[in-house]
């Protein structure tokens, strides 16, 4: 801990912002904590209307770790899912692009993802919520 | 600023919220003060609104205000974070669930405890600033950082039981 700066309390926190945000956002029908209230990750029921290609059921779930200090950048992934394809909006240390932001996507019927460096707006979580359905919406 | 010009997702976010509800989603949970200016520029208000409502929510102790180097800056309020969080708990819960949930923490953190043959999360964090190789770094970051948020969510738990024990007295405390 940093001058009374908690990291997990801060990643939990920002998790439900997160999961209020999905529940504002038309293309959600439901949201949650994982497990109900503890919020090691966040999941949301989506509309597969709005996605491109998307079917069935589709759901989006998210990992969210602010920075282990105050002012570093925080690590997450929002990944969707349906039945016919994977579409994950990534922001952490990888192998597969140069620097943090990137896309990793695949069919279902793909064995290995397609990755493509991307970057983001805004690293505030609400902000983040919100550029990512709109991602997803465009697909 | 034009509607062409927003960055993706502000426009939608504009069409679907309110400049009260974007503040908020701004500001609130936030550990580190932030500026007028810089909720402003984030929630896409003007400054004059983003005071505005950052004044109300902290009248509604939902944040905290305090001056740094002449200005304003407003932070979460910890109590009402804190309190918010713990009542999500009681909603989803019950004295059963919430034990469970102590259990399934309690045995996630002693795992990390045997894996690392450590004590305190601490000893992680001290072991990755002697690493020599990135990949070993993020061996001992990532399960240092889970293990924060498990604490935490250990410390919610406790106060969860603690509150529904006092609220049902007749129920057997916990062990």
């Amino acid at each position: 801990m940093a001058g009374g700066y908690d990291s997990g309390k801060q990643s939990h926190d920002d998790l439900r912002k997160i999961r209020q945000g999905l529940e504002r956002h038309p293309m959600v029908a439901s949201a949650e904590g994982i497990p109900p209230g503890g919020y090691e990750q966040v999941r949301a029921e989506l509309d597969s209307n709005y996605i491109e290609g998307g079917s069935g059921s589709s759901s989006l779930t998210v990992s969210w770790f602010s920075g282990v200090a105050p002012g570093d950048r925080p690590e997450f992934s929002f990944h969707y899912v349906d039945d016919t394809q994977e579409v994950g909006l990534h922001h952490h240390p990888n192998e597969h692009v140069d620097g943090w932001g990137h896309v990793q996507k695949r069919h279902a019927d793909d064995t290995s993802y397609r990755y493509v460096p991307y970057t983001f707006g805004s690293l505030e979580p609400e902000r983040v919520v919100w550029e990512v359905l709109s991602f997803l919406n465009d697909q | 600023m034009g509607e062409d010009d927003y960055p993706r997702g502000v426009e939608e976010w504009i069409e679907n919220t309110t400049a009260l509800d974007r503040v908020k989603g701004i500001a609130a949970g936030r550990q580190q003060p932030i500026s007028v200016a810089e909720v402003a520029e984030e929630a896409f208000v003007s400054k004059n609104t983003a005071r505005s409502h950052l004044e109300r929510l902290t009248e509604y102790n939902i944040l905290r205000a305090e001056t740094r180097g002449g200005t304003t800056v407003y932070s979460a309020n910890p109590r009402y974070t804190r309190f918010s969080a713990v009542e999500e708990l009681l909603d989803e819960h019950d004295r059963a669930g919430l034990m469970e949930l102590r259990s399934e923490i309690q045995e996630r953190i002693e795992g990390w405890r045997e894996e690392f043959d450590v004590e305190e999360r601490e000893e992680l964090c001290e072991a990755a600033r002697k690493t020599e190789f990135s990949e070993e770094t993020r061996g001992l970051i990532n399960p240092y950082r889970q293990w924060g948020m498990e604490e935490h969510r250990l410390s919610l738990v406790n106060e969860a039981l603690r509150s529904y024990e006092e609220t049902n007295p007749t129920e057997p405390a916990s062990a």
